[in-house]
């Protein structure tokens, strides 16, 4: 692996959330840097987050699994990329 | 709109999880396509190959490398999830210290037992070995020789081992680690309904009024499944969850009624639901009168411990642990009238509200419930019994084999059904549910396999714990182990496993793709091609079968267990291995190999080359000629076909994303036992328990009996030990993953505060967990996933640094003889 480019790394979950607590995970989930919310209904959420590495996506993924009111949260889709220089 | 890489790489996350969470995304944003990286890929399908839920996975290989997975969308199973070890498979196979090339201990280029491990050629491996089992068969005979296997064996690795062991040597000496994980559950089925695996299938989920779950901790190790009865508690607000365990876990987050009993009272719990439902006359009288039989089980059974422990002579009736007596309806009433909601609560710490709550789900005729269970109930030293019990009460209120009516034993391997159970990888069993000690059964083998009579010995041989025993005592010499860790999941490794590997008397060879604990206490090591380095099948908890294709190479010189097996076999002539009456009436078996015998015996080899669908890579096809996998598997097909254990043609199992057996005129199975859904059930019967000779599943009268160990004095609080979510048994495989491994690192010891406190410790001091066998050190947590209560501890046994299986008792069900892995007595001290 090369340490000089950059490195964008973005997967989407499945978040199963007790509905009466839904507006509260919504909110916690907001406040997260990496992570935006998708589509729901009321006891379903879809997130996706971004990071530099497969690592900072681990730890946003216990972040959200730790919220109280979060059942399950599965991922589905990661995509990778290496970024050209002054890419955004 | 312009959009960024960033941007679009979103979008396409987002609308990947909208499909499979069955959510609409306005329409701006649905359709893009995907990335042009995307279509340098190679995608097929492969089973996950963790656990036993079976899900499907979409693999990707890129030059001759997986690179990527995803959920199968088409699958059935997971409709296009994974959870986090499933999405991390791609990388399994990619650890820095994979085994690339046979190793024998060696000193001055000899073996040595107490020499360094040496890389040796196949040939050098091989020769060692044949040497060994040669020299050890004319010595002691070929109850001297043996073999440990998994669930993770493909279908046709298992087949191919039992017909070495069995019908080559002439062995029963192989069992597979599902003894430590299923046993008890066949032993259910098979006491109870006379046939092996669920009634059910995984669609109960989605028409069940309520969960029950037994021990199952189901959000952490059956997670995909979990999302499915998520799912339907959210959508459908009357249904409940009850969870029950010995400690609080992440499946309690959803649960309507949350249980915990103290360890052991499992068995007088499901005795008063069966009470409950008796005295408030919600018994299915029809159902009962028609389906079932009563039975009395022997009791006082004894620990399945060495016949020397006092435990063991202290039990009556330890050589008739199996029997029973017939008993009728008033009989079972009178005997399960003892366990009252008073007694029952105070034994096992459950106020009764909550007793009589949980029955309830039984009881009411309205409600279709679902049971779940894995090892809370299996890893017992009353395990079968634990089983009977459930079906008892399901068979009760006729809540079995319709949809969402389901007591569903739920399964820890990816084959441990379709491999270890349904091939007869089992010390006293043979393919299809058929057993070596029945002269019938030795016979249809015999002929299927095309071999004298005689060569399959009545005897069944050493199970699992058995065989570590017999090593440390000297009766087994020539061991080989394949696809799993056994050093490190056996139970009271210090006092059984690791004298009987290092005992001087012995070889022992170990088959695995990663440096082990097993593998350090071996004498050689083979490496393993694993996964979609190999063609396979698996089959899951919902006898559903699974191929896949191979897709890549294994590294250096690592070889499946497949070819491993066959390899071996060419080593052995009849005249070394069968006995010379055998040889006699049957001359023109003499001079033979194995290999000969086993698998050119005009079924195996019977498929060309040509018949493999040549976009693929299979090795072992190539390697031997013909296309192993479809001659072994088609082999095996015999013994099913007919018999309610149909599997389709091999071809068509490429096709499809899994069957359910029994599939007659191609269809599946999804409900056995009911009429409409079963083909095997005869006209205006409505049900029939087919396994058992009149057609009646039998309701077993089994009492409480205590656990053989309990905390006293000196130690002083219950030791349960288990999974966790981001590792796989021992480790490994998933320790290999940097993100698994960062996610979960190193076990801990959970406990309550104030059992903390109490032992003057904080969260994360380092502690030792003394049992009466040994100790390990570890750190103490108070808080997390798992929250124990007041006087248990609960260490995961995924850390080869943390040797739990150092401390736990090799107390066995007596009748399954699978280890109760779940409750001992500990200490925890300061370190």
């Amino acid at each position: 692996m090369t340490m000089s480019k950059k490195e964008i790394h973005v997967t989407s979950l499945i978040v199963q959330v007790q509905p009466e607590q839904m507006a509260e995970v919504r909110q916690k989930i907001m406040a997260m840097e990496n992570a935006e919310l998708s589509v729901n209904n009321e006891m379903k959420i879809v997130v996706v987050i971004e990071g530099p590495t497969q690592r900072s996506l681990m730890d946003d993924i216990s972040t959200i699994n730790a919220i109280p009111g979060v059942l399950t949260a599965t991922m589905v889709y990661h995509q990778s990329e290496e970024l050209e220089e002054g890419e955004e | 709109m312009s959009m960024n890489r960033r941007e679009f790489m979103k979008a396409n996350a987002a609308i990947a999880a909208a499909g499979v969470a069955g959510m609409a995304l306005p329409a701006s944003a649905s359709n893009l396509i995907t990335s042009s990286e995307q279509t340098k890929l190679e995608w097929n399908k492969a089973p996950c190959r963790f656990c036993g839920t079976g899900c499907s996975v979409i693999v990707a290989t890129r030059d001759g490398k997986v690179v990527a997975t995803h959920g199968d969308a088409k699958s059935e199973v997971n409709k296009g999830l994974n959870c986090v070890k499933g999405y991390f498979l791609s990388k399994i196979m990619y650890g820095r210290d994979r085994l690339q090339t046979p190793m024998l201990r060696m000193t001055d280029g000899k073996y040595d037992k107490n020499g360094e491990f040496t890389p040796v050629s196949w040939d050098t491996a091989f020769d060692t070995m044949a040497e060994k089992w040669k020299k050890t068969i004319k010595a002691k005979g070929p109850t001297a020789v043996g073999m440990f296997g998994s669930g993770q064996w493909t279908v046709w690795e298992g087949y191919a081992a039992v017909k070495l062991m069995k019908a080559g040597f002439g062995s029963n000496n192989i069992d597979p680690n599902a003894r430590h994980c299923m046993a008890s559950a066949v032993g259910g089925f098979m006491r109870t309904f006379g046939i092996d695996e669920p009634m059910g299938c995984y669609d109960d989920m989605e028409a069940a009024d309520a969960f029950v779950l037994w021990g199952s901790n189901m959000a952490e190790m059956h997670p995909i499944l979990w999302t499915r009865v998520t799912d339907r508690r959210l959508s459908a607000p009357h249904v409940k969850v009850a969870v029950l365990s010995t400690f609080q876990h992440r499946s309690f987050d959803l649960a309507d009624l949350p249980i915990v009993f103290t360890p052991q009272t499992d068995l007088a719990m499901l005795n008063f639901i069966a009470n409950y439902i008796i005295q408030n006359d919600k018994v299915d009288k029809d159902f009962i009168s028609k389906h079932v039989n009563f039975r009395k089980g022997e009791t006082d059974i004894g620990y399945g411990l060495r016949a020397s422990h006092p435990l063991q002579k202290k039990a009556k009736n330890v050589s008739t642990a199996g029997d029973s007596t017939p008993i009728d309806f008033e009989e079972f009433k009178k005997f399960v009238a003892d366990y009252d909601v008073e007694s029952v609560s105070k034994l096992s710490g459950v106020p009764e509200h909550k007793l009589i709550e949980l029955a309830e789900l039984y009881a009411d005729p309205k409600k279709k419930v679902t049971s779940f269970w894995t090892m809370g109930f299996n890893q017992h030293t009353r395990g079968v019994w634990c089983n009977n019990l459930i079906y008892n009460i399901h068979l009760l209120v006729g809540k079995i084999s319709t949809p969402g009516n389901s007591p569903f034993s739920l399964t820890g391997q990816p084959s441990a059904c379709g491999t270890a159970r349904e091939v007869g990888t089992f010390s006293h069993r043979l393919p299809a549910d058929m057993e070596v000690n029945n002269p019938k059964h030795r016979k249809i083998a015999e002929d299927i396999w095309n071999i004298p009579e005689g060569i399959i010995p009545p005897k069944p041989g050493y199970h699992a714990v058995e065989q570590n025993r017999r090593l440390k005592d000297g009766d087994l010499n020539c061991y080989w182990v394949q696809v799993n860790n056994n050093m490190q999941a056996a139970a009271n490794m210090n006092e059984e496993g690791l004298p009987g590997y290092r005992n001087p008397d012995n070889f022992i060879v170990v088959s695995d793709a990663y440096p082990t604990v097993t593998t350090q206490a071996g004498d050689l090591i083979l490496p393993s091609a694993m996964w979609v380095e190999k063609e396979g099948a698996y089959g899951n908890a919902e006898r559903r079968t699974q191929f896949w294709h191979q897709m890549v190479q294994a590294p250096g010189e690592s070889m499946s267990d497949l070819w491993q097996l066959m390899e071996f076999s060419k080593r052995f002539t009849t005249d070394e291995v069968w006995s010379k009456e055998v040889l006699a009436a049957n001359p023109e078996y003499k001079g033979k190999t194995l290999f000969e015998v086993l698998f050119q015996n005009g079924n195996v080899e019977k498929f060309p080359l040509s018949d493999a669908d040549p976009k693929f890579m299979n090795n072992e096809a190539k390697h031997f000629g013909f296309y192993v996998q479809k001659g072994l598997f088609e082999e095996y097909a015999q013994f099913g076909r007919g018999h309610g254990h149909d599997l389709a043609d091999f071809d068509r199992y490429h096709e499809e994303h899994g069957l359910r057996w029994p599939v007659v005129d191609g269809k599946e199975t999804k409900w056995r036992y009911r009429e409409g859904a079963d083909p095997y059930v005869k006209a205006g019967k409505g049900f029939e328990f087919y396994g058992k000779p009149d057609g009646k599943a039998i309701i077993f009268a089994l009492p409480y009996e205590p656990a053989p160990e309990v905390p006293d004095e000196e130690f002083d609080i219950w030791l349960s030990t288990g999974r966790v979510l981001e590792h796989w048994h021992s480790g490994s495989m998933t320790q290999r993953v940097p993100e698994l491994y960062k996610a979960f690192p190193d076990a801990v010891c959970f406990m309550h505060p104030d059992d903390a406190k109490k032992r003057g410790l904080r969260r994360g001091d380092e502690v030792k967990v003394i049992s009466r066998r040994g100790e390990i050190k570890t750190r103490v947590e108070t808080r997390g996933r798992n929250k124990p209560p007041i006087g248990l501890v609960f260490v995961p046994w995924f850390d080869a640094s943390q040797l739990i299986n150092k401390v736990t008792l090799d107390a066995t069900d007596p009748l399954s003889k699978q280890t109760d892995f779940k409750k001992c007595a500990v200490k925890i001290v300061k370190a």
